[in-house]
């Protein structure tokens, strides 16, 4: 679905991303793992074209910075970290998803209402239909904007830390939602997570970056097999039924 | 369903109050005309006097009255959405004091030619709309960058102002009717050209609003959904700035009515910049012929120039809005 090759970012003289190589996965859920300021954002921000970028990143075999922000927006939604609450109502803002598939002047057709109510149904928006999004909870607010990534219709969906400003049940109960919509709507995923825990249990696949590099991108069991997080993150593993957990070392390690 | 019926119904009560107070302010006026030499003054059936009256003074004030409503309300709600501020206008992005700064200095270079002020006073205006993109680039292309750059560009212009009116106390006189903002002595003539830009800034908003209102949610959320979003934010600026400047080449420095009439557009119509623009010439026409009007009886056969009853409304509306910002923030 979407291979990255040689990717590299440098704002201010920094390096943020250096010679990433990665792929994401048609029909899967994509985990991006890494610790504050490792690069995950900058990589997202890249896939979203918000920031100047060198490399090559091909989204459906189409080479992104040829695309047109129409063509783009057809291709993959995104949904950022911190979401903002202007003066608009759930009701306003899930249709604006179908944004790239109305031209200039045109009038929403029986297609753009049908994806809009779709979207709303899936993620049981009916009874915050008519509230002002500043009066949303956290989670409430993460689902009206997912609600919105879903009319917009596209293959590929990209999260940026979607469960941050969740608590542990409503963060559980999203990563739930996204592990249906993968499997269900056979959308693709690319989730940023700070819950090692969430991501090896929701996950298809794994990409685990560490100063601005890939330190691992495959399956999920191979990353655990591997033990790339306990390295990586100097972490312990531990496994309850078939849950499985990870703590701090006790050195200096942990997410 | 229920929520479009009643949209409809409130923009045809905005505009059945647009036509009353439209209606109103042709009847009312410094000088008593019954109706029937009203009618035959507008009809060309009546006498002389009620003829130049109706067509040659009411008739294209109230006109001006309605294009300065539309006008400056579409440059307020382009403004407030692109900006995401409730107390943007176009006094903030120096609109209104480049447009002062290019009269007084008309006024100052070339004292006879008054009737040219209008055209250098839009000239100032869109200039100082190329200022602020500039200066908006240079401060990182945001959407507060747009009221920065207009914040500093307006003390730069204002100071201008100031030191061009110390110089010569003649063309002080003469700014200061231009800066209070008023429609007396506006011409049929007046009108055609600002007519004509106020149409097109119309026009382009109402396409343009549903991106517009995109922007609110970020460039980040906009660029994803496919908006080009320099692209969209320069546009909106240029129509809300041509908008406005074609209103101060007629009617002056006419203050808060971009300020005032987007939030009371928002509370009747929603958020969305496309409702927002429909209801525009309704509801800011209305407004600025109520304001009028009044000035022009209150104290009849003298006048209170509109600008200052938008100024005794929109000062205490403008303290209203600060303080329930205050209150929610």
């Amino acid at each position: 679905m979407v291979e990255i090759s040689s990717l590299s970012v440098t704002l201010g003289g920094k390096a943020l991303l250096s010679g990433v190589d990665m792929k994401i996965n048609r029909g899967r859920l994509n985990i991006l793992l890494g610790r504050n300021g490792s690069g995950k954002t900058t990589l997202i921000n890249c896939l979203n074209r918000t920031v100047p970028y060198s490399g090559r990143i091909l989204i459906s075999g189409k080479d992104l910075s040829k695309l047109s922000p129409g063509e783009k927006a057809r291709l993959c939604a995104f949904v950022p970290q911190l979401l903002p609450t202007p003066r608009l109502k759930v009701g306003e803002l899930v249709p604006m998803g179908r944004t790239p598939h109305i031209p200039l002047g045109k009038r929403p057709t029986a297609e753009d209402i049908s994806a809009v109510t779709a979207a709303q149904e899936r993620m049981g928006l009916g009874a915050l239909w008519h509230r002002e999004l500043s009066s949303l909870s956290g989670g409430e607010l993460q689902r009206a904007y997912l609600a919105m990534a879903l009319a917009q219709d596209t293959e590929l969906l990209i999260l940026d830390e979607p469960t941050s400003h969740m608590d542990i049940i409503a963060a559980e109960e999203f990563m739930t939602l996204c592990r249906e919509l993968v499997d269900g709507s056979g959308k693709t995923l690319l989730v940023t997570v700070h819950d090692i825990a969430s991501a090896v249990r929701f996950g298809d696949d794994i990409t685990v970056v560490k100063d601005g590099r890939p330190v691992f991108s495959g399956a999920k069991e191979a990353c655990l097999e591997a033990q790339i997080l306990e390295k990586t993150f100097s972490l312990e593993r531990y496994t309850h039924g078939d849950r499985i957990f990870f703590c701090p070392d006790g050195g200096e390690g942990g997410i | 369903m229920e929520n479009r019926r009643n949209k409809t119904g409130k923009y045809l009560l905005a505009g059945a109050v647009l036509v009353t107070a439209f209606v109103l302010a042709l009847f009312f006026g410094g000088t008593r005309l019954s109706p029937g030499e009203v009618f035959g003054g507008l009809f060309g059936f009546g006498g002389e006097t009620a003829g130049v009256i109706m067509r040659s003074v009411r008739l294209p004030r109230v006109l001006g009255c309605v294009l300065c409503g539309t006008g400056l309300s579409v440059s307020g709600i382009i403004l407030q959405s692109i900006t995401d501020n409730g107390l943007a206008g176009p006094n903030i992005v120096g609109v209104n004091s480049g447009a002062g700064l290019g009269a007084i200095l008309f006024l100052f270079f070339f004292p006879g030619a008054v009737k040219l002020m209008p055209l250098c006073a839009f000239g100032g205006a869109f200039l100082t709309t190329l200022g602020v993109l500039w200066l908006s680039k240079r401060l990182g292309g945001g959407r507060h960058s747009v009221i920065l750059g207009g914040l500093a560009l307006n003390a730069v212009l204002n100071a201008g102002i100031s030191f061009v009116s110390l110089l010569d106390g003649d063309v002080l006189t003469s700014y200061n009717y231009f800066s209070v903002g008023g429609l007396s002595g506006v011409m049929a003539g007046e009108l055609a050209v600002p007519g004509a830009i106020i149409a097109l800034g119309w026009t382009a908003a109402f396409l343009l609003g549903k991106r517009m209102t995109v922007l609110s949610l970020g460039d980040g959320v906009a660029a994803s959904l496919g908006i080009s979003v320099e692209r969209l934010r320069i546009a909106a600026l240029l129509c809300a700035s041509a908008s406005a400047a074609a209103v101060v080449s007629f009617a002056g420095l006419l203050g808060f009515v971009g300020l005032v009439v987007p939030h009371i557009l928002r509370r009747l119509f929603g958020s969305g910049v496309r409702e927002c623009v429909l209801g525009a010439p309704l509801v800011g026409g209305a407004l600025v012929l109520c304001a009028d009007l009044l000035g022009r009886v209150v104290i009849a056969p003298a006048e209170v120039p509109v600008g200052i009853i938008m100024a005794l409304i929109g000062a205490p509306f403008f303290i209203f809005v600060l303080a329930r910002r205050e209150k929610r923030g």
